[in-house]
């Protein structure tokens, strides 16, 4: 009677314990999920050293576990780290895998397999890098990058190829520094043809016009921009007044795309939206209202028309091929789903990737300014726990004065 | 006794639902920025912030962070300040000391190795990042606690 009592508590320890150790296991989380909590609760440092943890790995997430890291070190200020991880990650998706391995791969399900990037993520990699290099003054590096992310950015159908605007907005500024018209021209040609609602394309090409005496077109092309920026933060004519200096704040705006598997076809993967609740900013220097911000890409806009449908296709029926194949073969049949894993979709993407870039822009006069930021969501109202205030912010005349800033919730606790 | 069992399941409700109320709050909170506009005073200068007229080298005690430069020292020539140094001596004195700065690398926003800033105790001097917490530190010279 005792035994069987005591035989009773056991097993009902036994079961606890199970339970609890289910639930631990089931809770655990990777260092590398860590990381990605850490970043959007702003604390940049925590992301940055979990991510560091799984660099070292080396394992089939290598290319996320970089283009997570470099993301965290891009918004910490650390340009040089989060170049040198973007480099990693571009360098292992662009490595070619010998045919073994892809025999090998190919028979492998998404899951399990080595991720070797989606076209919008080396484009977006590209442009990070690009956007870096603009902020360190290495203008033939950034131009070199912004050209790779308009190369990389493959398009489902013709009309989405290359239309990255904020690629062809920075080239177009690059041109411009570099005295090149004529290619300034056509890049920022690229950005109205793409993005027409986006006004400060249109302001550069009536400088442009201006500078090359085509008056009457400058005229149209300011007008454009008139329309588009309500608040003329550029100013109203294109007379360049000597006391004042240009500054450009990038805002990386929002979540990226997630992918989930497609509910019809279950072993393809469909890019779909985040929920965030920024749909704009306002910009206030020195406690005056300079403008607002203006959409230039919308990421996810992007990852649902990048190409690649096509290989996916391919790549999936091959894979299904192989899979079957192995079945076939005795005594390898049974265990092939389990060694593999099945057809199901690939469902990684860049956690830490943005939703949207928008660019504001404005003409204030040299010094060292505090800087506010308010966020808005859909309908006008101001987002509580967005606000972002910026001490020192440096305007220099004659410089491009460029300031990269990315909006999350509580990113200034206090 | 019915009563009771009754009593038992109703409290323990209550208290399911407490507990998720208190989980949705900690989880969900709202943050308020009540940043001020007004900065404080800058304090040690650097590239970004422009070169405070009057600080002495970060090296010789000052509050000068700025990148050596020939330009930099004709400056501190203007303003009185260490007469008989030249720009040779300024990086030397900075490389003796085991400080980097611009010179050696830029855009680390002091989280390199030789970090944190030497504003925080660290070894680094390139010109932090504006627009990032680090930089106001570094301006500011308030900050929690110096890392490293």
């Amino acid at each position: 009677m005792k035994h069987s009592k005591a035989l009773k508590m056991f097993s009902v320890h036994l079961l606890l314990f199970a339970l609890g150790t289910a639930l631990f296991l089931g809770c655990a989380k990777s260092a590398f999920q860590k990381g990605q909590e850490a970043y959007f609760k702003a604390d940049f440092d925590k992301s940055i050293e979990y991510f560091e943890q799984m660099k070292t790995k080396k394992d089939k997430n290598y290319v996320l576990y970089m283009l997570d890291l470099g993301t965290a070190y891009f918004t910490a200020g650390d340009y040089y780290e989060a170049e040198n991880a973007f480099l990693a990650g571009i360098q292992t998706m662009e490595k070619d895998v010998s045919e073994a391995q892809a025999a090998v791969q190919l028979a492998k399900s998404d899951a399990k397999k080595t991720y070797t990037g989606d076209p919008h993520d080396m484009a977006m990699a590209h442009v990070f890098t690009g956007l870096l290099n603009m902020e360190l003054g290495d203008l033939e590096a950034a131009e070199i990058e912004f050209r790779k992310a308009l190369e990389s950015d493959r398009g489902k159908e013709e009309k989405y190829e290359g239309d990255l605007c904020l690629a062809h907005y920075f080239l177009g500024q690059v041109y411009r520094m570099k005295g090149e018209l004529d290619n300034a021209r056509i890049a920022f040609r690229n950005v109205t043809e793409h993005r027409p609602e986006f006004p400060y394309a249109w302001y550069e090409l009536a400088d442009i016009a201006e500078q090359e005496n085509l008056s009457g077109e400058a005229e149209t092309f300011l007008q454009n921009y008139r329309d588009k920026d309500n608040y003329c933060s550029l100013g109203r004519g294109l007379e360049h007044d000597p006391n004042l200096a240009d500054l450009t704040i990038v805002l990386c705006l929002g979540k990226g795309p997630m992918k989930k598997a497609d509910p019809f076809l279950g072993a393809f993967s469909q890019v779909a939206e985040r929920k965030y609740k920024e749909e704009y900013a306002e910009l206030s220097v020195g406690g005056a209202l300079l403008c607002r911000s203006y959409q230039v890409d919308d990421v996810t806009h992007q990852a649902k028309t990048s190409g690649g449908f096509g290989g996916e296709l391919a790549r999936k029926t091959a894979q299904v091929v192989a899979q079957q194949a192995l079945q076939a073969v005795p005594g390898v049949g049974l265990f092939s789903g389990l060694l593999l894993g099945g057809a199901e979709a690939d469902v990684r993407y860049w956690y830490t990737l943005p939703g949207e870039f928008h660019i504001i822009r404005g003409l204030v006069a040299p010094g060292n300014y505090s800087l506010e930021l308010k966020f808005y969501d859909k309908k006008d109202k101001e987002l509580e726990g967005y606000r972002q205030v910026w001490y020192y912010v440096p305007v220099r005349e004659g410089q491009s004065n460029i300031l990269i800033l990315r909006s999350m919730l509580g990113m200034q606790k206090g | 006794m019915i009563m009771t069992k009754r009593m038992s399941v109703c409290s323990g409700f209550l208290l399911l639902v407490l507990m998720t109320f208190v989980f949705f709050c900690a989880t969900t909170g709202k943050f308020v920025n009540t940043k001020p506009l007004e900065s404080p005073p800058v304090k040690y200068c650097n590239d970004a912030t422009g070169h405070a007229p009057g600080s002495k080298p970060w090296i010789l005690g000052g509050t000068c962070c700025c990148t050596p430069s020939p330009q930099l020292v004709e400056q501190y020539h203007r303003d009185g300040i260490a007469l008989d140094l030249t720009y040779e001596d300024l990086v030397r004195m900075y490389r003796e000391a085991g400080i980097t700065t611009d010179l050696d690398h830029k855009g680390c926003n002091n989280m390199c190795d030789h970090g944190p800033h030497v504003v925080k105790g660290g070894k680094c001097m390139c010109t932090p990042t504006p627009g990032t917490r680090n930089f106001e530190q570094v301006v500011s010279g308030v900050f929690v606690t110096a890392e490293k």
